[in-house]
This record gives C-alpha cells, sequence and structure tokens, in this order.
C-alpha cells in the first residue's frame, strides 16, 4: 500500500536521466521528428530524449495517436481509465498522474482513481470497472496473463467485440509508453526544481 | 538482409484494425530494421526481442523472431573487446525493464553508459523493447479474444 500511495493526481513535471536533443545542434531528421520550426522551438524534453532515435520517435508516435484517439469504439473515459491502470501496473508515476486527472475531467469519478491509488487494481469496484480492471492487469504484468475468462467477463459486463480491441491496443500501447517513460526519466513535482 | 519475418501480428491486425497495420509495421521496421542502426545491428536486435517475447511467454512470437535473426550473418554485438561487458548489461536491463519495470531506476540507465552505450543507443534499446512488450501484448490479448 505504501508503494501505491507514491501515485498523485497532482501535475508532474517529467526529468530525463540522459542529456535530450539540443535543438540548436540537432540533426535535420531529429527536427523533423521533433516537427520544430522556426516559431516553435520549445520542445519537451521528454520528445528532445526520444528524438536520438527519430526513426524510432515518428513511427511510435503515430502508432500511439491512431490507438489513443481513434474517432470509434470504446468511450474516451474508458481509454483513460485503461491508460491510469496500465500505467499504476507498470508503476509509471508521470502517466498514471497525466490519465488519472484526464479520467476525472472526462467523469467526474475521483473516487475510482481513489480507490486505485490506495487500494490497487484489488480495491473495491463496481462489477463493469472490476471486469475492465482485471483485464487490464492480466494483459499487463510480466509474464503475460490473459486468457479467454477475462474478455468474456468483459462481454458479459456490456462490452464489444470492438471494444475490447481497443482496451487490448491501449493496454499494450501503454505496456510500450511506461517503458519508455518511466526508464528514461523520472516524475518530479512541478514546485520540485532541480 | 533481414527481413520482416511472420509474427503473425500482420495477419491478426488486418482481420480486425486494418488501418493499423501499416503503423506497427513502420514501428517494427524502426526499432528492428532501422534505417540508421546508431551502431546496434539489426541482428543482435532480433536476438534481444526473441529473448523478450519468451520471457512474457509468447513463444511463437520468440520463435518467429528467432527464424529472422538465424538467417543474418551480421557482427552480433558491438565491438569485440566490449562484446561480453555489453552483453550482459543489455540483456539485464532488457530483463529488468521487462520484468520488474516498476525497479529501474537512474542507476540501471548508468550502468548501461559505463558499460560503453552511448546515449541514442540506450533510447534505441529503450524503444525496441518497449516495442516488443507492446507486441507481445497485443498478440495475446486479440489470441485470447478468440480463443
Amino acid at each position: 500500500m505504501q508503494c501505491m500511495a507514491r501515485f498523485s493526481v497532482k501535475p508532474l513535471r517529467w526529468e530525463p536521466y540522459l542529456p535530450p536533443v539540443d535543438v540548436a545542434e540537432a540533426t535535420d531528421a531529429q527536427l523533423a521528428a521533433m516537427q520544430v520550426t522556426p516559431s516553435g522551438i520549445k520542445v519537451s524534453p521528454y520528445v528532445r530524449t526520444l528524438a536520438h532515435d527519430p526513426q524510432s520517435y515518428i513511427a511510435r508516435t503515430q502508432l500511439y495517436n491512431h490507438i489513443m484517439y481513434a474517432k470509434d469504439g470504446l468511450a474516451q473515459h474508458d481509454r483513460e481509465l485503461v491508460a491510469l491502470v496500465t500505467s499504476l501496473i507498470n508503476g509509471c508515476v508521470y502517466c498514471a498522474s497525466v490519465h488519472a486527472r484526464k479520467y476525472i475531467s472526462l467523469t467526474d469519478r475521483d473516487d475510482i482513481v481513489q480507490e486505485l491509488y490506495v487500494h490497487g487494481v484489488g480495491g473495491a469496484f463496481d462489477v463493469r470497472i472490476k471486469a475492465l480492471i482485471d483485464f487490464c492487469y492480466h494483459l499487463a504484468v510480466s509474464p503475460v496473463k490473459t486468457d479467454g475468462r477475462a474478455s468474456e467477463t468483459l462481454k458479459n459486463r456490456g462490452f464489444s467485440c470492438s471494444e475490447i480491441v481497443d482496451v487490448v491496443k491501449i493496454v499494450a500501447i501503454f505496456s510500450m509508453a511506461n517503458r519508455l517513460m518511466h526508464t528514461l526519466g523520472h516524475a518530479r513535482s512541478m514546485q520540485d526544481r532541480a | 538482409m533481414i527481413t520482416n519475418g511472420d509474427t503473425g501480428i500482420l495477419k491478426q491486425l488486418t482481420a480486425l484494425s486494418p488501418e493499423l497495420v501499416s503503423d506497427v509495421s513502420a514501428f517494427r521496421d524502426a526499432v528492428l530494421n532501422p534505417e540508421d542502426d546508431l551502431g546496434l545491428p539489426s541482428a543482435m536486435r532480433w536476438r534481444l526481442a526473441a529473448r523478450i517475447a519468451g520471457w512474457l511467454g509468447d513463444e511463437d512470437l520468440a520463435a518467429a523472431y528467432r527464424r529472422v535473426c538465424a538467417t543474418n550473418e551480421d557482427a552480433v554485438f558491438i565491438s569485440k573487446e566490449l562484446q561480453k561487458n555489453l552483453e550482459e548489461a543489455i540483456i539485464a536491463y532488457a530483463n529488468k525493464v521487462t520484468n520488474h519495470l516498476k525497479s529501474v531506476s537512474r542507476e540501471d540507465i548508468d550502468e548501461l553508459v559505463l558499460a560503453g552505450l552511448n546515449t541514442p543507443q540506450v533510447v534505441a534499446l529503450s524503444e525496441l523493447f518497449a516495442f516488443v512488450n507492446f507486441e507481445c501484448r497485443l498478440r495475446m490479448g486479440l489470441d485470447a479474444m478468440h480463443g
């Protein structure tokens, strides 16, 4: 429980462990990846860190946007909950904070976020939320534990097949995103300046 | 020349979500067959991918990755002098990122740098490990739906 208490819904900033790309010294490929224009040279430390490998950064960003901001399928608030739960399971403090705040802004359900932070994925939730959290858990852990039962439970709770496919995609994309955000730097308080 | 190989995921995605096929392919190319390998040969990348897929329990994907790297004769690691040191450091980090993500810290990154990796190489490896964790979960999640 002490570990879960580290999570916060306060806005955080991300600080890299390695020196990010210096925009003034960036290659053409890095500048293109960061979409730097003469009028907009302020690029976040996270983007400048990933710009060390510009081809991967571009490809990953396109995939992420495609999955997270699809117009159809799983409701946006459910997308944010899946992102939050996966990030909590993976211990990515920064991603959890971002998606907890997005989820609350879409639903006003800060009680669900608080339960997740205090009691983790084993907390008390209604059956629909519980089914979604259980599915995320079994797919996010290493080694993966998912099987047909978890998706059957989601179907029984009213999720369509296309919505479950979206849940799979979002758990997968955050299993990726958390492995960049949590490994290449760390979350700091907005007031905590290095 | 290494080809992408058939990991099965594109066929699944084509059936369920065809619009994602090109995105996943582009990401796989970027981490496994990049235009600029940053001193990390594709053969090494495929071997690491196979190992990670095995850790996650996706033996079919691990076998698919192994089939690709078995056809490649490029050098496996970056330099002979640093080979053993680097191999141990990279595999240990891949394991930690995959299986013990919560415990990864600045010290792990520092160890990679001490072992001889530069910043772009650390970022490139991180993208590779992240991608394989993505692809495994996408495959296993879709499989579970239809199992």
